[in-house]
């Protein structure tokens, strides 16, 4: 695959973190992400030869992260009652902003850093900076529990576009690895969010903060 | 080179497209509804229909009510001397001509929303406060796609823009120049008042926008905003189509008829979109733009990077 076509498919991704920060339904926000693993995994199997470990990784990032993950999310926001609404700390024009910001920030920091010249030409680390801080910003900016798993998963999206495409398959492990952090994370983290729901009523973590023993 | 002849053909050729895009849109339309739909010429019965009516003034107007009218006939012309169209060169081309071409809009704009202002009527004002409101929003991601283009072709004027130089071009930043043409048709629709952002054919004043403004012209007037309008959505057209189309035969015939076939394929693109997209609500227009404004700015990233 040419740089070209690489750039394309990861302005899309870029695209997609934008469309989150302006999306107020969180089923929306769920698959936006979904399909935003699908693109970058289907981006680092093209763009190196066929292997098996690289078909098995394949198979499993897809299944895991464009399947189980928001099934077991969508499942989660139904089974606790919570409002599709984001309710945004932030309003969604100025999160839609500040993510322009941390993109064009991104695009500085990356210039300054000491890149092979085969990475120079791709946008791969600007792209990789920009998923980490829309992550960052979708967990800043917005209230209820099940968001932050959003930005969470955002957030290792981009760490998987830095890990797959600069350093090649020999990631296999690490990524099987993040992998099954993220899939306990969200498991985890949908336990919580029931446990929030019957004890607050809503998965606001506003409320976090009286928790006591 | 720029005998008359050729002028006047080329001109023409302009007006028969205009006339002809508007029809084909209300024939694609009609299609996506299972309906017959008007003839493709109806556009210009209408035009006939309204030069044949008398012209109702309101006591408030004074001379400012004519030039709306007016510059919205003479201002596409004008602008479109500027657009090479297939490979017949633009009529008058100089450094930096893409800024006058922007603000001739900007002009056309001023007398139509001064126009409408003149007749004192509260509708008006609502849609002229609209009208401004999307222009302003348009205005950026129109220059910034324009700014793309400059560094990407490294020329100022437009017949650089789409010369020789945009085949190249396109091999070296087609990404970019993806976004521009997905900017392009978002303006061309903005400005046009196209379903998505603004529908031509409501009947409510309150929901009008580009509609508001021009509802106390009558007769000739009307006919003249109207193929004003029409005009003014083929300069787009050309736009991208000379965009889009960057590659040349070089047979001038063959050439002109890839460019009409493009030009009428934007009116059947724009069908498609308002058959299938309802109109979006006044407040998410404002967030669609500023989106597109902020893609725009990626393409800036990308092509100075």
């Amino acid at each position: 695959m040419n740089a070209s076509t690489i750039n394309t498919i990861l302005l899309l991704v870029v695209l997609i973190n934008m469309f989150i920060m302006g999306s107020n339904r969180i089923i929306t926000a769920i698959k936006a992400v979904a399909l935003q693993g699908i693109i970058l995994a289907l981006l680092a199997f093209f763009s190196e030869e066929f292997t098996t470990k690289g078909t098995i990784l394949f198979i499993i990032i897809v299944s895991i992260k464009g399947f189980i993950i928001p099934l077991l999310l969508i499942h989660a926001t139904k089974f606790a009652n919570i409002n599709q609404e984001m309710k945004p700390l932030i309003g969604y024009m100025p999160t839609m902003f500040i993510d322009a910001l941390s993109v064009f920030l991104s695009f500085f920091i990356s210039q300054k850093l000491p890149l092979l010249p085969s990475h120079q030409e791709t946008i791969i680390v600007p792209v990789f900076f920009a998923t980490l801080m829309s992550g960052m910003i979708l967990i800043i900016a917005r209230q209820k529990a099940i968001t932050q798993v959003i930005g969470y998963l955002m957030m290792e999206n981009g760490v998987y576009i830095l890990s797959s495409m600069l350093t090649g398959s020999v990631t296999f492990l690490a990524e099987i690895g993040v992998l099954l952090d993220v899939l306990a994370g969200v498991f985890i983290m949908g336990i919580m969010l029931n446990h929030i729901s019957t004890t607050f009523e809503k998965g606001d973590v506003g409320k976090l903060t009286s928790l006591r023993e | 080179m720029f005998d008359i002849v050729h002028i006047v053909l080329t001109l023409l050729l302009f007006l028969v497209l205009s006339i002809l895009n508007m029809g084909i849109i209300i024939k694609v339309k009609a299609f996506f509804g299972g309906r017959c739909g008007a003839p493709v010429l109806q556009k210009m019965y209408d035009l006939i229909k309204l030069i044949q009516k008398s012209i109702k003034l309101s006591t408030t107007t004074s001379w400012i009510f004519f030039a709306g009218p007016l510059l919205a006939l003479i201002v596409p012309f004008f602008a479109f001397f500027f657009l090479p169209f297939a490979s017949i060169p633009p009529i008058i081309s100089f450094e930096g001509d893409f800024l006058l071409f922007v603000y001739l809009f900007g002009l056309l704009r001023f007398f139509t929303t001064s126009s409408a202002l003149d007749t004192s009527s509260s509708f008006e004002g609502m849609g002229t406060a609209r009208e401004l409101t999307f222009s302003f929003l348009i205005e950026p991601i129109l220059f910034v796609c324009l700014i793309i283009l400059a560094k990407g072709t490294s020329s100022l004027t437009l017949f650089g823009f789409f010369g020789y130089h945009i085949l190249d071009a396109w091999q070296d930043y087609s990404t970019i120049f993806g976004i521009v043409v997905v900017c392009f048709l978002v303006i061309l629709l903005v400005e046009n008042s196209r379903i998505p952002f603004d529908d031509p054919a409501t009947h409510l004043e309150l929901t009008m926008i580009h509609e508001a403004m021009v509802l106390d012209h009558s007769g000739p007037l009307l006919a003249a905003i109207l193929l004003g309008g029409a005009m003014k959505f083929t300069v787009y057209a050309v736009l991208i189509v000379d965009l889009v189309i960057p590659f040349k035969t070089g047979i001038l015939f063959y050439d002109t008829l890839i460019a009409i076939a493009g030009v009428l394929g934007v009116g059947v693109i724009v069908g498609i979109i308002e058959s299938v997209m309802a109109r979006l609500q006044l407040i998410s227009i404002k967030k669609v733009l500023l989106g597109t404004l902020i893609v725009s700015l990626f393409g800036i990233i990308l092509i100075t990077r």
